[in-house]
């Protein structure tokens, strides 16, 4: 798609104003039923695709993407625009500064056109948690479109935005594009700054896009990537052309498959359509066999003590004082931080920042947070061993394919285990993507995830790619 | 690990977070289906396993000691109560403590 869109708009077969008034007319149709968009600023785009058709007019030579629209999940801070990461207890609030991937995104001529919804403070598998609105599966109304970062996904599915960037801690981008049947990509930890993301949980937290094809996947990345001073976790790592890794050929790599994923703990759809995947892959000459990986059930014990312990420490920021909303019937300080904090923080969020304070706390703190840490350094151990006897691993993105909306409402914790597969590649700081892999007898998504060594996106881009040009799933597009 | 009023409330405390009674009742057996879930790890050998593997290796960038204009504005537009240049807020002191 990026690819096609770069050449109509280069050789000005397509204007950039027009495709941006296509994309809000698209909106304007689909949105409606889907509520992916909390926030969509059409004046500023158009004045920004004006800007651009009138370079491109005159013949200068601008960044590649120039001219395309984008979707920002609304936890990525645009200066001046509104970021509530879907919180009552940001509502309002104007972002002082741009993130550095809005920079990025500016200076790639890719012009945002809205905020997309997500779980509170990407809190989530669902999106059921924004306290503003519950994004659709646009597949199927009646589902869930995943999370964190659902809208980021649906707006995609739906051919609202050819692509959009989203955030995943422990799973918020592959397990919603896998529920959305799109392409969704997190890559390396330290690969893509973090600085403007709204801090969840510090040490997992990854920015990363939503494209239809694994190609324009590789386009974003190059956009987005690179060390950022701001960002004291921002890793130097060079910076290759990940566009270079599609079309190589995978013929001679080496595919570990988790056997714990290919098991009955995988509805039995998502695994043959997994199973049908690895053989299209096979047929190219790349091989696969299963492999012993354990520690599945321990990283996702492990992810809800770490993720939530940090969220504890990164959410006291909110206290009503200098930003956000505030209590205003308190009296005094102390109440008026606790009450501000009680009415606006949601309830998943609430749970986990007692979960994370009460396992940092004085007598818990060994037998849980050390722990999880101890649990952190198995899991990396354990991929950096498969990692010595394989290229990639390949398991299912999610167990199933999206649950209906409201199913987790009486047991929110049992929605934890969507990111049973996801998960550990957020502890070990590796490189994942969802790739669509087929479709439920329910007509609903399912997707496969390829992870890489840390700093490899290449390798995962390179057998993302291979696999769908043999394969259509990614071509359909829901509610068309 | 069994959970109790006293340790939520503890936990409420050092959280900064007020709820009532009704949110506390419907938490607490969430929480305490949650940290359940959790007991397994009990079963694996963790003695002589670093809990730093993670951090190993990382360091602490530096840059020169210069200021640099941090440009934030919108402190005013966002700030809840925003007078003479500072961030109004009730009183410190008095109150029971929450």
């Amino acid at each position: 798609m990026i690819p096609a869109l770069i050449k109509k708009l280069k050789n000005r077969e397509l204007k950039s104003e027009a495709l941006v008034n296509q994309t809000f007319d698209r909106i304007d149709s689909k949105d409606e039923q889907v509520k992916a968009f909390l926030s969509t600023f059409k004046e500023s785009a158009l004045e920004k695709a004006q800007a651009i058709d009138a370079q491109l007019d005159a013949g200068d030579e601008l960044a590649p993407l120039a001219g395309i629209p984008i979707g920002i999940k609304d936890n990525i801070h645009i200066k001046g625009k509104v970021t509530t990461c879907a919180s009552k207890i940001l509502q309002g609030f104007k972002a002082p500064f741009n993130a550095t991937v809005s920079e990025k995104v500016e200076s790639a001529g890719l012009i945002p056109v809205g905020k997309l919804n997500m779980d509170e403070f990407a809190m989530g598998s669902s999106t059921e948690r924004s306290a503003y609105q519950k994004t659709t599966n646009p597949w199927n109304i009646d589902y869930v479109p995943g999370g964190s970062s659902g809208g980021s996904a649906a707006a995609v599915a739906a051919g609202m935005v050819p692509f959009s960037l989203g955030s995943d801690t422990g799973g918020s981008i592959r397990q919603p594009a896998a529920y959305c049947g799109v392409v969704g990509l997190k890559p390396s930890y330290g690969r893509v700054s973090r600085f403007g993301l709204v801090a969840f949980a510090s040490s997992l937290d990854q920015i990363g896009p939503f494209t239809r094809t694994v190609e324009d996947s590789a386009y974003l990345l190059n956009a987005i990537s690179g060390y950022d001073p701001k960002d004291s976790t921002s890793e130097t790592q060079a910076i290759p052309d990940f566009t270079k890794a599609i079309g190589k050929e995978v013929s001679g790599l080496k595919i570990g498959v988790p056997k714990t994923l290919l098991s009955d703990k995988i509805d039995s759809e998502v695994r043959d359509s997994v199973v049908a995947a690895l053989d299209i892959l096979k047929a190219q000459g790349a091989t696969w066999e299963p492999i012993d990986f354990g520690y599945f059930d321990d990283a996702l014990a492990a992810y809800y003590i770490l993720a939530p312990a940090e969220a504890s420490a990164n959410l006291e920021r909110y206290d009503g004082v200098r930003y956000g909303v505030r209590d205003d019937a308190s009296d005094y300080l102390r109440k008026m931080i606790s009450k501000s904090r009680g009415t606006g923080f949601g309830d998943e969020v609430i749970r986990r920042i007692i979960l994370g304070t009460f396992v940092l706390s004085s007598g818990y703190y060994d037998a849980y947070y050390l722990k999880a840490q101890k649990v952190r350094t198995l899991v990396i151990q354990k991929f950096n061993e498969a990692f010595s006897n394989f290229d990639v691993l390949a398991m299912p993105t999610t167990p199933t394919t999206a649950f209906k909306s409201g199913s987790f409402s009486e047991d929110p914790a049992a929605m934890y285990t969507a990111d049973i597969a996801t998960i550990p590649v957020n502890l070990a700081g590796l490189p994942g993507i969802s790739v669509p892999c087929g479709f439920s007898k329910e007509k609903l998504p399912i997707g496969f995830q390829i992870v890489g060594k840390r700093f490899d996106e290449e390798s995962v881009l390179q057998v993302a790619h291979a696999y769908q040009t043999q394969t259509n799933w990614h071509l359909e597009e829901a509610l068309s | 690990m069994e959970l109790n009023q006293d340790i939520l409330d503890r936990v409420l405390t050092l959280s900064h977070l007020d709820i009532d009674d009704e949110k506390k009742s419907k938490l607490l057996p969430q929480l305490q289906g949650i940290l359940n879930t959790m007991d397994h790890l009990n079963a694996l050998e963790l003695d002589d396993v670093d809990p730093n593997e993670w951090t190993a290796g990382q360091s602490t960038p530096f840059r020169e000691d210069v200021a640099v204009d941090a440009q934030m504005p919108l402190t005013e537009e966002n700030a809840p109560d925003w007078t003479e240049n500072s961030f109004r807020v009730p009183q410190i002191l008095g109150g029971e403590s929450s």
